[in-house]
């Protein structure tokens, strides 16, 4: 019979093995996968002792061993981290991220398949090029040997199933959310900051790939083993990219409150300087999706107060001039970012398109802003840098008003 | 008290605005904004606002009087002609509106009606919003202006009041 909570203890064989089974279950979590490779290298070590084998047999077995470690331990990562995923408001991307999470650690274990798979090709071409086993193991067919390559081999196959298996995953579950975040309603969504995390998870996935470039310096001689991979990692990473950057387009707040960001001409920023006297005036301001940006004069009470506080908060609304009970808010409160010079030259590819997002939003403020720049004072130019600096808005908490109620979103 | 004479661009935007921006900010030093609806008293410079007393800005005078109004004009096509004025004061918490449509107190009263009066084509318009405006308006903030600050375009004019 199925309980209700069965998704939250679903775990993968491995974790489990190394949460139950002595000595890894005794040592607190995150040293399990430390005392793994410790006892590995140590088993590997005598045996290459007993077996009198060559120092490249024990570094070729090493290189395995090290990748096994780093694979578990981005397996332990990722396992925590779907379990962890809030569910999305929105209902069709509530079903995306439950799925995932379902068939990421599905009862078939389909991962299971994948390392079969792996373990039997790379088994079967061993088998018919011999002297590639002959290389590593400097000759010795000894048949214990032979089983403790075996299970190497087999620890390797597993965490590449996995691998795979993960990154497919992740890559369906991008696709299918962006697919359904178009149909979400008004106010659903999902939260940015789960939007995060799958991007997280897609990075731990392109570093699983990564991770088989260990195996290069044993495969460099032979074509097939070096296709193999590069076939492998290739994939990985293409799944892996293609996903971050789907996920990346999907939006994490609710349609409603993004329409009020594009649509809405004038925000209010509130600061507060060390002495609590608030301060609060008009800005134009721009929003990529993510984050709100706003520009100061350089010699502004607000640039000062931020530098004192950087606690901000920022207000849009839109009022309807037939009912002025029917207006609209979104009220964010969080850090002020502010971009000095350096944080230009790194983040330069999105100042460009905020920019472009300030140009296309005012274009007559902007074309005001240059025909008459005479009678601007300094401060007010738009040079940025020199007189104007731009600020963005780190968001702890949003509230948002609708018609006189008040909605808080996470 | 002799009330100063405001220049007549800040009392004429104060009175033909119907929103203000409201700031405060709680104990740690964290801002929060509402929209509002606000009455300028033209005798004492005074601004009044209506609000739910359970209303975070109401918790947020509790702890710091400090606050921020402001009123603005906005000209979506030119910067240049984008007016505003921006109000820094300290705000008391005078009574609910229970209290005073009883009490005696006849500046709270005219102020009440005020109310009434600039609000009211809304209200007759629209019976349901009646109601709403009942339920989230119970209690009178006075806001004490120290200092207004006056721009047209990239022009400002800087008011410091109650100078002693």
């Amino acid at each position: 019979m199925m309980s209700t909570g069965m998704i939250e203890h679903k775990k993968w064989v491995y974790e489990i093995i190394l949460e139950r089974v002595p000595p890894f279950s005794l040592v607190p979590r995150g040293y399990n996968v430390a005392l793994q490779l410790f006892l590995m290298e140590i088993v590997g070590i005598l045996v290459a002792a007993v077996f009198a084998l060559p120092s490249s047999s024990i570094f070729y077995g090493s290189i395995a061993i090290l990748a096994v470690w780093i694979w578990s331990f981005l397996a332990f990562h990722i396992g925590p981290t779907v379990r962890r995923l809030k569910p999305p408001s929105a209902h069709l991307e509530r079903e995306v991220i439950d799925k995932y999470k379902k068939s990421l650690f599905s009862p078939r274990r389909i991962e299971y398949g994948f390392a079969v798979l792996i373990f039997f090709f790379i088994s079967l071409y061993l088998f018919l090029r011999q002297d590639l086993i002959a290389y590593w193991l400097a000759g010795n067919f000894s048949p214990v040997l032979l089983v403790l390559a075996g299970i190497l081999l087999w620890d390797v196959s597993y965490r590449l199933g996995l691998g795979l298996w993960s990154a497919l995953m992740a890559f369906k579950r991008s696709i299918n959310l962006s697919r359904v975040s178009g149909m979400r309603g008004k106010m659903r969504y999902t939260p940015y900051e789960e939007l995060r995390t799958l991007k997280r998870l897609d990075i731990i996935n392109l570093s699983f790939g990564a991770v088989t470039l260990v195996f290069y310096p044993m495969a460099i001689s032979d074509p097939v083993f070096f296709g193999g991979l590069l076939i492998y990692s290739a994939g990985i990473s293409f799944f892996s990219a293609i996903s971050y950057i789907t996920i990346a387009r999907v939006p994490g707040y609710p349609q409603e409150l993004i329409w009020l960001l594009t649509d809405g001409k004038f925000g209010y920023v509130g600061t507060s300087d060390k002495d609590m006297t608030p301060h609060l005036t008009p800005v134009i301001f721009v929003f990529d999706g993510h984050t709100v940006f706003f520009v100061v004069s350089k010699i502004s009470k607000k640039l000062r107060n931020m530098h004192e506080n950087d606690e901000i908060a920022f207000i849009v609304d839109m009022r309807d001039p037939n009912n002025l009970y029917n207006n609209r808010a979104v009220l964010f409160m969080g850090r002020a970012k502010i971009f000095g010079l350096l944080d230009a030259v790194l983040n330069f590819p999105r100042l460009l398109r905020v920019r472009r997002l300030f140009n296309a939003k005012y274009p007559e403020y902007v074309h005001q802003y240059k025909t008459r720049r005479e009678l601007l004072p300094r401060a007010w130019r738009t040079t940025l840098f020199v007189s104007r600096i731009l600020v963005g808005i780190d968001v702890e908490r949003i509230v948002y008003w609708r018609e006189a109620g008040s909605i808080r979103l996470p | 008290m002799s009330v100063e004479e405001l220049p007549p661009e800040i009392s004429g935007l104060l009175k033909e605005s119907h929103f203000a921006y409201f700031c405060t900010t709680d104990q740690e030093n964290r801002v929060h904004i509402t929209p509002m609806f606000f009455l300028f008293d033209e005798e004492t410079n005074e601004i009044f606002v209506l609000s739910h007393s359970s209303s975070k800005k109401i918790k947020n005078i509790k702890t710091n009087p400090k606050v921020c109004l402001t009123v603005d004009m906005r000209d979506p096509e030119n910067p240049f002609e984008n007016r505003g004025v921006m109000v820094q004061g300290t705000a008391s918490i005078e009574k609910t509106v229970d209290q005073f449509s009883v009490s005696q107190d006849r500046k709270l009263m005219r102020v009440y009606k005020g109310f009434h009066e600039k609000y009211s084509v809304l209200n007759e318009a629209q019976s349901i919003t009646q109601v709403k405006y009942q339920e989230f308006t119970e209690v009178l903030v006075r806001v004490k202006a120290k200092r207004m600050v006056f721009w047209k375009g990239p022009n400002f004019v800087t008011v410091n009041l109650n100078r002693k």
